[in-house]
């Protein structure tokens, strides 16, 4: 149906928004006394027109079609399995986690080559665990 | 006293082309260009990699082995730019809205090429106003206050006449959290933490290149997984099989056929981001935008 992808992200602003405004804002950012601005003042303003902007968008959508279902579910899954993998690298570790991630996603977008999959499960990781441990001297997750 | 020193100049020359530094400058190229391919390590960290390197080497080559990782990033960032969508640096952001589509288009080796000419002659002419006109502009530079540092933002804000699509009130929201994002850590008036969370990492901001991943890099990387759902997967770029070499080299003519284009950009770095804060990629999204207004 016409502009119902426009609704649906339109609502979704004018939450955002709205949130950022009465919620997020006065929680995480610190009141102070004197000064000119408020550090709070800057991003309430674009709270608000975020909000305002969701609200067009919901009442007055454009009549842009939505995209494949498929895909959108598709995108959906391999966003949440990203976040599992960062998630799990958190609490076990880069060296542990980043191969198995590595050869899910592959492994699901259809990868059978027994070359890629070696490059990408074994080698990458390598690689960049020796990069960033050994030469640059940084921590991994 | 003469503003250009030619005396001086020329010995400089005579110091850094000799073969032993000419060839720091090429290994550091060649490096720099690996490294500023990787999303993510640019050529400031392959700088940083490089460093400890040079501490057995004297002053000349080891600045140019240096140079040359930082010119050399910064070409390589334009190839995972041209051939993924994917800007290997942020400066190379620009460069993914033009070479991307031409390489779609089979010619990944023009995209590619013109990406290189157009550095080195970016920055052939940023060396020569280096050399010549450098103390002058530092001059404006420091009369700037924050009346003309706001008039500079809403320039760069005229970006988003270019690139807001059909949509104006979508333009604005993307717009808006951008500045939203842009909020993120100290507070410059009083210096109190803002939207951090937390999490002290960042309260000097978001960094620049993990937002340019997070955002460019990260959604498009989504959007091939989400083609390649299955055994469809091929080649991101096929490199058209023609015997016209013409197709896979950039010919003079269509060099000098970009040369306002190019010339503007220079003009855009030099004079915004000499006097202010400015970044290389803010002026070349500028002039993109401007290129499809206009020409």
């Amino acid at each position: 149906m016409p502009g119902t992808v426009d609704r649906i992200s339109g609502s979704f602003f004018l939450v955002l928004g709205l949130t950022l405004y009465f919620y997020v804002n006065p929680t995480y950012i610190e009141t102070v006394d004197g000064g000119n601005l408020a550090p709070s003042t800057f991003p309430n303003i674009l709270a608000l027109i975020v909000a305002v902007c969701g609200a067009i968008l919901l009442f007055k959508p454009t009549a842009q079609q939505a995209p494949d279902l498929r895909a959108m579910f598709i995108t959906s899954t391999y966003v949440a399995m990203l976040v599992a993998g960062l998630y799990a690298m958190s609490k076990f570790g880069f060296e542990y986690v980043a191969s198995v991630l590595a050869l899910t996603i592959m492994l699901a977008i259809g990868e059978r080559r027994p070359f890629w999959l070696l490059l990408g499960v074994v080698v990458i990781p390598a690689l960049i665990w020796f990069l960033v441990t050994v030469v640059l001297g940084r921590a991994l997750p | 006293m003469s503003v250009v020193d030619t005396a001086t100049i020329l010995a400089g020359f005579a110091d850094a082309f000799t073969l032993y530094n000419l060839a720091f400058v090429f290994f550091g190229v060649v490096l720099g260009q690996f490294v500023g391919a990787v999303p993510g390590i640019g050529p400031i960290m392959a700088m940083a990699i490089a460093i400890p390197f040079t501490f057995g080497l004297d002053a000349l080559p080891a600045i140019a082995f240096l140079v040359g990782v930082n010119k050399g990033g910064l070409v390589g960032g334009a190839v995972p730019a041209v051939l993924m969508n994917t800007p290997g640096t942020p400066d190379a952001a620009a460069t993914a809205l033009d070479g991307y589509p031409l390489a779609k288009q089979g010619k990944p080796l023009i995209a590619t090429k013109m990406a290189l000419f157009s550095s080195i002659t970016g920055d052939t002419i940023s060396d020569i106003v280096l050399i010549t006109i450098s103390a002058p502009l530092a001059i404006l530079a420091l009369r700037m206050g924050p009346i003309e540092i706001v008039a500079l933002m809403i320039f760069a804000f005229s970006i988003l006449a270019g690139l807001v699509g059909n949509s104006l009130v979508k333009g604005i929201i993307a717009a808006t959290l951008g500045l939203l994002v842009a909020s993120v850590g100290q507070d410059p008036e009083h210096f109190t933490p803002r939207l951090i969370f937390g999490h002290w990492d960042l309260f000097n901001g978001l960094p620049l290149p993990s937002v340019a991943i997070g955002m460019l890099a990260i959604s498009e990387l989504l959007r091939r997984m989400s083609m390649a759902h299955g055994s469809n997967i091929s080649s991101a770029i096929v490199n058209k099989d023609t015997a016209n070499p013409d197709d896979n080299r950039v010919t003079w003519s269509e060099y000098w056929s970009c040369r306002f284009t190019l010339l503007r950009v220079c003009h855009y770095r030099h004079h915004l981001r000499r006097a202010s804060r400015y970044r290389v990629n803010r002026c070349c999204v500028h002039v993109l935008c401007d290129g499809q207004r206009f020409f």
